[in-house]
């Protein structure tokens, strides 16, 4: 199933013609399906949330019956929408990283000591 | 008009000049140390990177493409099979320009068949057509202004203060950001370790008194190595500035690589 998705885009991406470095002449985009995902997901979410705006600050009273559907699809969407942006790092257990950065050292974890010379 | 410029606030704005002037040096030798201290290389213990400055420079016109370097470099730092490479050996075919045409020069064939490890198949146009050729052996630029630094999210891509470009392999999460940012397509994504890799200069050799691998491997001293803080003037990274006449590739796109060429053509990129 991944792999026809990414088939899929592979073929609809332009083929490059001339010399490509050897390092980006990979089978698959590096960056592929996964990160494609993530704005997808975002616009779901966004979208539910919308629909539930809709009837509680706009007063649209004909949508009232979808409101707690609308809003728990939001609400379930979200809590997935940074899976596939995870799951494409080669480390996802390191992406907490992120938030730490800019950060004095690269390394902060173990002593100062048993850091060097690894 | 009253003047607003009180002799409270001259001074304090000047002495605040002064300490910002006084504390750049100071931020930088702080950062030198932290890094020396705290990060994971593959240096011996009792390296310093502040008494080096690791510069490596390539002589194309002595390049005769048997790929060396680039099986050297594979072996010694364990980069994974498949389209994976540290350096690599580009070669270049400039055809003569076609009967009626205006320009003074054919077009660029470039090639680089596995990296240049299992040799070049036969040109893909015949002999008389061609212009020239010649092999340009490609690694990490050592960038002074790094893209792949300035974009790294996690901070674990650094520039040493002995000019090495390094990667700190536990920090890395291996988003790729670096891999795309690199102009010259220096880095990748090991498949082994997950984590992003690339030209270190074979920190673990040049560490150590060694010379890295594609060095010493080269059977035409095409590639050239050395340490400018330390070298003396018969030094042959000192030799190769002296003379030749050397570029940078992409120069336009302010990189300031510390890699430098001589004997390559403008179609080199």
């Amino acid at each position: 199933m991944t792999n026809d998705m990414i088939n899929i885009v592979v073929e609809v991406m332009p083929h490059f013609e001339g010399y490509v470095y050897p390092n980006e002449a990979t089978q698959q985009p590096l960056w592929g399906v996964l990160i494609v995902l993530y704005p997808y997901i975002t616009g779901l979410v966004a979208g539910a949330f919308i629909m539930a705006s809709l009837v509680r600050v706009f007063n649209v009273k004909a949508l009232e019956p979808v409101y707690r559907l609308s809003l728990l699809t939001a609400f379930a969407f979200l809590l997935c929408a940074p899976l596939p942006l995870l799951f494409h790092l080669g480390h996802p257990e390191r992406c907490f990283e992120v938030m730490m950065t800019p950060h004095l050292t690269p390394r902060w974890r173990s002593s100062a000591l048993s850091m060097r010379g690894t | 008009m009253k003047n607003h410029l009180s002799r409270r606030s001259v001074l304090g704005r000047l002495s605040a000049a002064v300490a910002g002037v006084l504390a750049a040096p100071v931020a930088k030798a702080a950062k030198a140390v932290t890094q020396k201290v705290l990060v994971t290389t593959d240096a011996p213990k009792d390296y310093d990177p502040i008494k080096h400055k690791w510069v490596m420079a390539i002589d194309a016109n002595r390049c005769i493409g048997c790929g060396f370097c680039a099986e050297a470099c594979k072996k010694e730092n364990h980069v994974p099979e498949g389209p994976y490479f540290r350096t690599w050996v580009e070669r270049y075919i400039i055809t003569k320009p076609k009967p009626g045409s205006g320009a003074a020069r054919g077009e660029t064939l470039v090639d680089c068949p596995n990296g240049g490890i299992t040799g070049y198949p036969e040109a893909p146009v015949p002999k008389e057509e061609i212009q020239h050729s010649f092999f340009v052996p490609k690694l990490c630029n050592l960038c002074q202004h790094s893209p792949c630094v300035q974009v790294c999210p996690v901070g674990a891509t650094f520039d040493a203060p002995d000019g090495a470009v390094l990667i700190d392999p536990k920090y890395c999460i291996g988003c790729g950001f670096c891999i795309q940012a690199c102009p010259y397509g220096c880095r990748f994504l090991s498949p082994v370790t997950k984590t992003a890799e690339k030209c270190t200069l074979c920190y673990h050799r040049i560490t150590r008194g060694l010379k890295p691998a594609c060095v010493e491997v080269c059977p035409t001293q095409a590639r050239i190595f050395g340490d400018l803080t330390n070298a003396k003037p018969e030094d042959p990274i000192l030799q190769f500035y002296q003379n030749n006449l050397v570029t940078a590739l992409k120069p336009h796109l302010g990189t300031e690589p510390r890699l430098f060429y001589a004997g390559i053509d403008k179609e080199v990129r």
